[in-house]
């Protein structure tokens, strides 16, 4: 279902390099009430230095319909319940500090589903209620974390950040 | 199957109600095998090299054959077909993630330090020596937890889960993607010094706790979470030296905290309410014939500075709703027995309502009963009868909050700080936190041939018999 109301971005995976969070949003289809309206990515300023395969296929990064457009905002605020993300899926411009508040009862922390695409979080520093860390993100991306007291980096307490490009929002 | 976990249910219940032993019951006494018995094929016999010493022996082909009666019987080393560790995978995760429905993981002696994560159905978790198997987190925060289970189905036994950053076992749904996990089951399984929880089902429905111990805990032993209704039983447990015995925050409908001994904890059972998690406020729980007592142990370590009000108290309620408090001997509970409470949640007071307390018996403790003033002269209808108690604030309790007639004159409640809090240096870092009762435990009969019984099959709760239950007899 969320499928269908979703904007699809066109994620090269070529330019991915295996497991770098950073995509590129090669083009973009609205089904519903966009989220954000287009995507456009020079190719070439954001490819590395790998040789790019001949024959690149792409791969959809779906929004799924609950993620939260905060593309107009250079602050977002995610608080943390027992045990949840809130919200858990948010969409976001190069640059935006986000700041994860825990509110729940217990400690928890922020990690990355994939190694080394961000600092992780650790649940000393979340560890009361009140406590709160924050992080930007410099590239574009599609970027997966998990609290690795509650969950892993595809069940339990998860939380999505897609960063797209500035001049997308 | 539906009706073998009913009727295990029922054996849990008709044993400790008759005062057995509480090991004696659920989870091993249908369908295990005895020790040693083979009920499956034997190993096909291979062709033996031959026997140079003995050249003859090459020759039998052709001579009389052996009688069958006299081959030697050759015992399955693995008679539940079991995937074993460390026998056929070197981890306990690797086993699991190779698991099918209905498949049963066997655990060896030995330490292993791993965080095993369960995303499979119906699937057992079984060690073959409840003290001997043990899944140590050595307090990383890269060991989050002993268990998680993401699955339906899945039950844990025989095994202990210690030192974990965060919890032993846990079961957990997610509220958010609407995965309400169902099924599952915890049996003789021993949690020390975890973290957070020993036992932890959290968003998860349909489970069966029982027989197990928890001890060393910074919050509670035992954690049922977020679930309305939450269709759980936990039975014949023992928690302690935890902050709390057994805490269940918005937890309610058809949960049965039945036949638990619940001593030298900091504080003991606190069913209650927070707006941290989802399903605010709890309501509708049962907890009857659980000795509850000689909690107010200083030799815990502190949890969250909101549970130091209740220090020293056998059970408090606070912002707990509707709940049945029935037939439980709580005794020697260093402030108090049983507290009634608001619960002050940032700008919320979760309001404690309509708790009944019923034929428990109270002796030794600092205060039996005690009422917190929630709103000025009105007992928001929680009532007191047929418990037999010396003390109480508001004074004779029993009949200014009857439970079958009109409320009296409540104006004696005390205020949410009446407990004397614990001295300061009243406090034990969750590591060195005693577990005396551990080496005690026993472990689940025949491990080693009794049957998988994975927890697929949904109890009937709605044929619990509270009748049956009766007050225990304490030591």
């Amino acid at each position: 279902m969320r499928a269908g109301l979703a904007i699809v971005l066109c994620l090269i995976t070529a330019s991915c390099a295996g497991d770098d969070p950073v995509g590129l949003f090669a083009q973009s289809r609205v089904d519903a009430e966009p989220i954000v309206e287009s995507v456009t990515l020079d190719v070439d300023s954001l490819a590395d230095d790998t040789a790019e395969p001949e024959n690149a296929v792409p791969a959809r990064v779906e929004i799924p319909d609950a993620a939260l457009d905060e593309t107009d905002r250079r602050t977002v605020n995610i608080d943390i319940r027992d045990n949840v993300f809130e919200p858990r899926v948010v969409v976001v411009t190069v640059g935006t500090k986000i700041t994860w508040t825990n509110q729940g009862r217990n400690e928890h922390n922020v990690r990355p589903a994939t190694d080394g695409a961000f600092e992780s979080i650790s649940a000393a520093a979340l560890a009361v209620k009140g406590d709160s860390e924050s992080l930007a993100f410099a590239e574009p991306g599609d970027y997966r974390y998990f609290c690795s007291l509650h969950g892993t980096a595809t069940n339990g307490q998860t939380g999505r950040i897609i960063v797209v490009p500035a001049d997308s929002a | 199957m539906r009706r073998f976990l009913a009727l295990l249910f029922t054996l849990a219940l008709a044993a400790a109600a008759c005062g057995s032993d509480p090991d004696e019951g659920a989870g091993t006494s249908t369908g295990a095998s005895e020790p040693g018995a083979d009920t499956s094929e034997p190993e096909e016999q291979l062709d033996p090299e031959p026997d140079e010493d003995n050249p003859d022996e090459d020759n039998k082909v052709d001579e009389e054959p052996e009688p069958e009666a006299e081959a030697e019987p050759v015992a399955d080393p693995n008679p539940l077909g079991a995937l074993r560790v460390p026998e056929d995978y070197p981890t306990i995760q690797e086993a699991v993630d190779a698991a099918a429905p209905g498949d049963i993981v066997l655990i060896g002696e030995g330490v292993y330090n791993e965080s095993v994560s369960v995303e499979t159905d119906n699937i057992v978790i079984r060690g073959v020596d409840r003290q001997g198997v043990v899944l140590d987190g050595m307090h990383s925060e890269d060991l989050a937890n002993g268990i998680i289970v993401f699955a339906n189905g899945v039950a844990v036994e025989n095994l202990t889960v210690q030192n974990y950053y965060s919890n032993g076992v846990f079961f957990t749904g997610d509220y958010d993607s609407d995965f309400l996990l169902e099924g599952y089951r915890i049996s003789h399984v021993t949690a020390l010094n975890n973290r957070k929880y020993g036992l932890y089902a959290f968003n998860a429905t349909y489970g069966l706790i029982e027989n197990s111990y928890a001890a060393g805990h910074t919050d509670s032993g035992y954690y049922v979470g977020q679930c309305q209704p939450c269709r759980v039983l936990l039975t014949n447990n023992i928690s302690e030296y935890n902050t709390l015995a057994y805490s269940g925050t918005n937890a309610g409908g058809e949960l049965y905290v039945v036949n638990n001994e619940f001593r030298l904890n900091r504080i003991g059972v606190t069913p209650n309410t927070l707006s941290s998690e989802e399903l605010a406020p709890q309501r509708s729980g049962v907890f009857a014939g659980n000795w509850i007592h000689s909690n107010g142990n200083p030799e815990t370590s502190k949890g969250g500075d909101i549970w130091e009000l209740a220090y020293g108290v056998g059970m408090v309620l606070p912002g707990a709703n509707e709940n049945l408090i029935l037939r439980n001997l709580i005794e020697n509970n260093r402030n108090g027995g049983v507290a009634i409470s608001f619960l002050p949640d940032g700008d919320i007071l979760w309001q404690a309502t309509d708790n009944q307390i019923r034929e428990n018996v109270f002796i030794g403790n600092g205060i039996d009963i005690v009422m917190v003033q929630q709103a000025p002269g009105d007992g928001l209808g929680n009532c007191f009868a047929g418990n037999n108690y010396t003390s109480s604030r508001p004074a004779d309790i029993e009949t200014v909050l009857p439970c079958d007639g009109p409320q009296g004159d409540v104006s004696d409640m005390i205020g949410i700080e009446f407990f004397a809090p614990p001295a300061a240096d009243e406090n034990v870092a969750y590591e060195d936190v005693a577990s005396p009762g551990a080496p005690d435990q026993p472990g689940m009969a025949d491990p080693l041939t009794a049957p998988a019984v994975t927890a697929d099959v949904i109890p009937e709760f709605d044929t619990f018999d509270l009748d049956a239950i009766t007050v225990p007899s304490g030591g």
